[in-house]
């Protein structure tokens, strides 16, 4: 039977159109129609099943996975030109084999069980190529509707690249593991030297200094009548030197400590910290006269003593490098900086040049003489060590004469928020 | 005042720590006797020899055997485990310290060429032997020297 479609339109014509289409959609249902002609504008064409078969066997035949069709007792009874690819075999060599003989032994058991008894169904498989390793393959199987010879349908996905980019990860990352290790173990061994060092400045470079001091006070006590006053003055020379280098390597110590000590994660109160250090300041210099503006509410997730060692320095450089200052005023106050908190400590005292800033994190620089302010040199870098320590960071703004602002940001605070 | 000690044991390798602690213990009439070992083994055999010291003044770093390997003998010697012992060391380190009191020590002093803190210590000995009256080398008990500090 043939259906001609036509342009001409009329209401007439219209219904005819829609009987023939009826009974076009009737003879396609009951398999009637050997043969579909359309009009196009390039005249009629012939659409027949041979046509559609066609189109479908290239499909197969181009495609890049490797497909074959099973009988219901699980022989081949089709493969494309990828599968007998993959498999190194010609097409008819694989015809009427049994599916099973072309995946590796440990995959038959499997295999046998599922495929031809599960309608659906995917895994991977390896296949077994006439020469060579077997390859790994996904394979995915569905039961075909109707059909007398061809039951199951396969399709194999060759995993080859996929399998090597995966070992190629995996090797990456063992020699990432091992890069890793190497790291941690000369960190760990830097480590044990550094501590090792610690105790051989803790035990014995203080012992030739205090043999320097303490046998010139013997000297000073037994024999002190037999010098003049520049030879006292000499020996007093001595000790103060051998005490301020025992300080130094004290202080030096105690920086090695922060930098080892574990940072607490609690809440603090910056506000009543700062008081609390403020109210100190106060008492050893009850008559000095300093503003004081501490703002309210200021808290950080932190390491309570650390911190406190933070704000001890800063509040004391502050009213420190003010004491000379009429009207001294200290401010420390709190601003959002993208996100980060960020606490700021303003003083109007001396201020310093910001040529030298860079020099203000550093052990034992001091930007100002000892005698107009005593100092270690050793606070400030213990500050730094601390935020840090913490995940954030300090700056310093100064001129001279102006006062200095010295601003540190506690990422930490957002946890909190 | 006490009366000075009658047998000190100093452990301490160092020359000029060594006469320093001689001169502090003479200055503040501690001692009527001390002997010096300089290693630690050379301390194990003094005390566990014919010795019979009312206090121990041991340094920490040392050859051959440390001090704290040192406490360890005498405190695991019955004759010995309740000798005085005085740890004076160059050391700030809490670790030091806190290893020092969980070894067993009566008293950490830090060495110091002011010989106050050192005279106090063994003169809070000098009390404990006063409070036992004198008895023999294996005391009973002991009264924590930092204690009466």
């Amino acid at each position: 039977m043939t259906v001609t479609s036509s342009d001409a339109v009329d209401v007439v014509e219209l219904r005819s159109r829609l009987a023939e289409v009826e009974e076009t959609l009737r003879a396609i249902t009951t398999a009637e129609v050997e043969a579909l002609v359309i009009q196009t504008s390039e005249g009629p064409r012939v659409f027949t099943l041979e046509d559609a078969r066609d189109i479908y066997r290239n499909f197969v035949e181009v495609m890049q996975e490797g497909a074959a069709a099973l009988s219901g007792a699980g022989t081949i009874v089709f493969a494309n030109h990828r599968l007998a690819e993959m498999l190194g075999r010609r097409l008819d060599d694989i015809f009427g084999s049994p599916f099973p003989s072309i995946v590796s032994e440990e995959d038959r058991p499997y295999l046998a069980t599922t495929v031809t008894s599960e309608p659906v169904g995917r895994c991977e498989v390896r296949l077994l190529p006439l020469s060579g390793d077997p390859i790994p393959v996904q394979l995915s199987w569905n039961r075909l509707p109707g059909g007398d010879e061809a039951r199951i349908c396969l399709v194999c996905t060759d995993l080859r690249a996929l399998k090597q980019a995966e070992a190629g990860i995996i090797a990456m990352n063992v020699v990432l593991e091992e890069r890793i290790e190497e790291r941690t173990s000369a960190l760990a061994s830097a480590n044990q030297e550094l501590e090792a060092f610690s105790y051989s400045i803790s035990h014995d470079l203080r012992t030739p200094l205090r043999a320097m001091d303490g046998f010139s006070k013997a000297l000073l006590n037994q024999y002190g009548g037999q010098l003049d006053e520049q030879g006292l003055h000499y020996l007093s020379r001595i000790r103060a030197g051998a005490q301020r280098m025992g300080t130094m390597i004290e202080e030096l110590l105690r920086l090695s400590r922060l930098s080892r000590a574990d940072v607490g994660l609690e809440r603090v109160d910056l506000t009543e910290l700062a008081r609390r250090v403020i109210a100190g300041l106060r008492e050893t210099e009850p008559e000095r006269r300093v503003d004081v503006v501490i703002a309210e509410g200021m808290t950080c997730r932190g390491d309570l003593g650390l911190l406190w060692i933070v704000l001890d320095n800063l509040l004391g450089n502050a009213w420190k490098f003010t004491s000379g200052t009429d009207h001294a005023r200290i401010e420390f106050s709190q601003s959002e900086n993208g996100g980060e908190a960020a606490f700021a400590i303003r003083d109007n005292g001396v201020g310093f040049d910001m040529a030298h800033a860079d020099q203000l994190f550093k052990p034992f620089q001091r930007l100002h003489s000892g005698d107009a302010f005593p100092g270690n040199g050793i606070g400030l870098v213990s500050v730094q060590r601390i935020i840090r320590r913490h995940g954030g960071q300090i700056r310093a703004e100064a001129k001279p004469g102006h006062g200095a602002t010295f601003t540190f940001t506690l990422p930490a605070n957002r946890a909190r928020s | 005042m006490t009366e000075p000690l009658k047998d000190i044991l100093l452990v301490e390798d160092n020359a000029d720590d060594v006469e320093l602690i001689e001169l502090g213990l003479q200055l503040h009439h501690l001692a009527n006797r001390v002997v010096i070992a300089h290693d630690g083994e050379e301390a194990i055999n003094a005390i566990l020899g014919e010795n019979c010291f009312r206090l121990v003044m041991l340094d920490l770093k040392l050859p051959k055997l440390n001090g704290l390997g040192v406490l360890k003998k005498i405190r695991a010697n019955a004759r010995t485990k309740n000798l005085p012992v005085v740890i004076l060391t160059s050391s700030t380190q809490p670790e030091d310290m806190l290893a020092s009191y969980d070894g067993g020590a009566n008293s950490y002093v830090r060495k110091s060429v002011d010989f106050n803190e050192f005279a106090a210590a063994v003169a809070a000995v000098g009390l404990y032997w006063t409070a036992i009256n004198e008895a023999p080398c294996s005391v009973r008990f002991v009264i924590p020297a930092r204690a009466l500090l």
